[in-house]
């Protein structure tokens, strides 16, 4: 069975660059957000088994986020994309328990390989 | 025919046939003009109100026209009964998003100051193209009192 | 005849910020290089402080079509980092982003604004990153906004938001380009409050 992705980011771009890889690697990508809200009503609906997480969002954060999603479902399995690589946030984000972070522009092969180890270590 | 370029915060003044041009973003252009005379001035204003201390009387709007006023009747002998305005300008330039940062809109307050200050001042506005989100190519043509609008997809002529 | 305002920073400060918008400029090259599958360099970063008039020299010529990207700056020092693509360069990133040829301007989708405005995003948060390990503060970027306009009107909107202390303004202003592509920019840092960095 395909695993299910929930997408947040708020450039369309890079929804469109995530969901073509991981669509073409046997992903099914169940939803996209772009931002901390909708990505938390659409984790509750969707039930996805992995998140991916921009930082920066519009008006507001993919902390918040991701504080939300886990504070909501602890076995949430997120792994953050951005473009922001300062320490506080990256520790932050570990803190608060993503699962991995990836500095934006990002390889392919990162993304899956950290997909595939972020689900297989549940 | 002279073609003469108003730089930001700047104000020039001339006679017909010449031409005062200038480029727009959020920054407003006040073309005064007496139609009779065929004398006017383009004025390129930055900020609405006048800084303490800054020298530049230009760049703001309520210390800007009443200069370009003064100069039409002293220097060139308007009588201010004969004038008129049109303006142009106050684009909001990165308003495509729903949350704009507030501060970008100086624009709009740009475009609030100058109808005020002309207003305050009996200078009847009329022709006015401002607002919206496009930068402003405009050329006062002193000639026929037309001003020249060019947008990156359009132009248009304000009579 | 008033005297001018002295510059608010001295000196030491302004070789500090200088060295830290080189190393920025680095990594924004190294970035865009991996971003756009092309060799990126930085030619140009020089932090001053200037005289308000001298930023219209600095402005491209006016009547020119670009893509100006701006991001909003928070945390330890606020302001905007505005980044500025040539009419050719911007068809290049987008050629080269969407994998089709892209030769007109005339059209704006949701998906090529979207293209300029990650390139934004990921500059920025490539500078900021660096600036804030280098200078040891927090700067956090905002999402980014773009458009496509004469150069002379966001010059002209972009020079009322220097802070202007008296008549002077911090200048910070990176150049690079890609040699094989033809893609090059600059950007611009335009504080809120000089204050703000020199407690940096």
């Amino acid at each position: 069975m395909k695993k299910k992705v929930l997408i947040v980011d708020d450039a369309m771009l890079m929804r469109l660059m995530l969901r073509d890889i991981l669509e073409e690697h046997g992903f099914e990508v169940v939803g996209e957000a772009d931002d901390a809200d909708q990505a938390f009503e659409l984790y509750k609906e969707t039930n996805p088994d992995l998140v991916t997480m921009d930082i920066t969002l519009t008006s507001s954060s993919g902390i918040d986020a991701i504080s939300k999603i886990l504070s909501y479902d602890s076995d949430a399995r997120i792994i953050v994309i951005s473009a922001l690589e300062q320490r506080k946030v990256v520790m932050e984000a570990l803190r608060l328990g993503a699962k991995d972070f990836i500095i934006k522009p990002f390889e392919e092969e990162r993304v899956l390989s950290s997909a595939r180890d972020v689900l297989c270590y549940s | 025919m002279k073609i003469i370029n108003v730089g930001v915060g700047e104000l020039s003044v001339s006679a017909c046939p010449d031409v005062l041009k200038t480029i727009l973003g959020s920054c407003v252009g006040i073309a005064i003009y007496s139609p009779r005379d065929k004398i006017g001035g383009l004025l390129h204003i930055m900020l609405p109100r006048l800084n303490n201390g800054d020298m530049n009387r230009t760049k703001y709007a309520n210390s800007g026209i009443p200069e370009l006023i003064i100069t039409l009747e002293e220097k060139y002998r308007v009588n201010r009964f004969n004038m008129v305005a049109k303006i142009a300008g106050g684009a909001n330039m990165f308003s495509f998003k729903k949350t704009t940062s507030p501060v970008f809109d100086i624009g709009t307050n740009n475009i609030t100051a100058v109808k005020y200050c002309l207003g305050e001042l009996n200078i009847p506005i009329i022709g006015e193209d401002v607002g919206s989100n496009y930068g402003r190519r405009i050329e006062f043509h002193l000639e026929s009192g037309n001003m020249v609008i060019v947008g990156t997809d359009k132009r248009r002529l304000m009579r | 005849m008033t005297q001018p305002i002295l510059p608010i920073l001295n000196e030491e400060q302004i070789r500090r910020l200088d060295t830290a918008a080189r190393l920025g400029a680095d990594k924004v090259a190294e970035s865009l290089s991996k971003w756009l599958r092309t060799k990126v360099v930085s030619n140009s970063a020089k932090t001053a402080i200037v005289h308000y008039s001298k930023l219209l020299e600095l402005s491209p010529s006016s009547e020119d079509l670009v893509t100006a990207i701006l991001i909003r700056v928070s945390g330890s020092i606020s302001g905007y980092m505005v980044f500025i693509f040539d009419e050719m360069s911007t068809k290049r990133i987008l050629t080269k982003i969407l994998r089709k040829n892209i030769d007109s301007l005339s059209e704006w989708d949701n998906l090529r604004r979207s293209v300029m405005e990650e390139t934004g995003n990921i500059i920025g948060a490539s500078f900021a990153n660096t600036l804030a390990m280098n200078l040891n503060c927090d700067i956090h970027p905002s999402s980014p906004v773009m458009a496509c306009d004469f150069a002379g009107a966001f010059w002209d909107t972009l020079l009322t938001q220097y802070a202007i202390e008296g008549e002077y303004a911090l200048s910070c202003q990176v150049t690079f380009n890609s040699p094989g592509d033809q893609i090059s920019g600059t950007f611009s840092i335009i504080p809120e409050d000089l204050k703000e960095w020199k407690e940096l």
